[in-house]
């Protein structure tokens, strides 16, 4: 029997994004910042044909994540 | 940023909009967070977007979320109605998306070739001799909370009943991305030169000593032709990501993201990105 090749979709090309464990950072109203001491992690990337950067649990981070949801 | 600001600037933040208070009627608003600091239509002197709503409130019925994120955009588009928005609203892609900047920057740069396809119109008019990456046009996860991440992929084994954003794969050793900051450029690059293959799972590391970037200087062709295009796509800030393809050493765009991030260019504050942020804002 033919076996035919499963072809691919982007859900298919789609993985889990790599999270890293940090504390998360407190809001302090009266500095405005953060009351705990951020590290810095590595923001950014190496990907074919671009820049991505992303937030603590992998999510890209770029222009077009923000949601104008209209 | 805000402690650049102080005592005069109002941070806002959606993640925690139950912390403050906000009255809104059609003669105006005023903002008030938990010690008492406020802003108001009649003080704001001007206002800085900042991916605010690149998080989910996840605790929050989706009702009640867009019923916040209704009153911040009211609030927002009366700073803009007053002219005094510094950087560009979190939905300007909605207007420029990824294949109408192309066309803009194929003007002054060299671009990718790139196709966005649905049922598999256009990809037979593809150079088949070129090596096609797939990518995602929005960034948005998967109902499992997955992400298409640049993709090496052969077109003949795309399932042509999903819509597909191809573009031509850049061999390069160097990542190029150009920070625009009013009327300044602040140009960075990365080597690509150690990377293992395009695994992008690496560990992240947990450090303060990161410095991926270093600054780099663009051409005078190559900034004049930049300078064209974010005078194209009427903006003086956000990021622009390029590469150096390898066997030509030619300047390839590749992306403009109006509300990139620019931090990490710059963490310990070296190269005054920061600097001129703040300047740009006040100006």
């Amino acid at each position: 029997m033919a076996i035919v090749p499963t072809l691919l979709t982007p859900l298919i090309l789609s993985i889990t994004p790599a999270t890293i464990n940090v504390p998360t950072p407190s809001y302090d109203h009266a500095s405005q910042g953060a009351n705990t001491v951020i590290s810095q992690y590595q923001t950014t990337t190496i990907t074919a044909n671009g820049t991505q950067t992303f937030d603590f649990n992998g999510r890209p981070n770029d222009a077009d994540s923000d949601k104008g949801r209209d | 940023m805000a402690r650049r600001f102080s005592p005069y600037c109002f941070r806002l933040n959606y993640d925690i909009w139950h912390d403050y208070s906000i009255e809104h009627t059609p003669k105006g608003w005023k903002i008030e967070d938990p010690t008492g600091r406020f802003i108001d239509s009649d003080s704001v002197t001007r206002a800085f977007w900042w991916k605010t709503f690149n998080v989910d409130l996840e605790s929050v019925d989706p009702m009640i979320a867009a019923e916040i994120r209704y009153t911040i955009r009211e609030i927002y588009a009366d700073t803009k109605h007053k002219g005094i928005v510094r950087g560009n609203p979190s939905d300007w892609h909605k207007n420029w998306g990824k294949t109408a900047i192309l066309n803009v920057a194929s003007r002054y740069l060299k671009v990718p070739t790139s196709l966005v396809s649905w049922k598999g119109l256009g990809i037979t008019k593809l150079p088949p001799d070129k090596v096609y990456v797939a990518k995602s046009l929005d960034s948005e996860l998967t109902a499992d909370g997955k992400a298409l991440f640049t993709t090496k992929v052969e077109l003949s084994q795309l399932d042509s009943s999903y819509p597909w954003f191809i573009q031509e794969y850049i061999e390069s050793d160097w990542d190029i991305t150009v920070q625009i900051v009013g009327k300044k450029l602040f140009p960075f690059q990365r080597s690509r030169k150690d990377l293992k293959g395009i695994d992008w799972r690496s560990e992240q590391s947990f450090r303060t000593d990161i410095e991926e970037w270093e600054p780099y200087s663009l051409n005078e062709r190559d900034e004049s032709s930049i300078r064209k295009l974010v005078s194209d796509l009427s903006v003086d800030f956000g990021r622009i990501d390029l590469m150096i393809e390898k066997t030509t050493n030619d300047l390839i765009f590749l992306e403009y993201n109006a509300n990139g991030q620019w931090v990490f260019l710059d963490y310990h504050e070296k190269y005054g990105i920061l600097d001129a942020v703040v300047e740009y804002i006040k100006s």
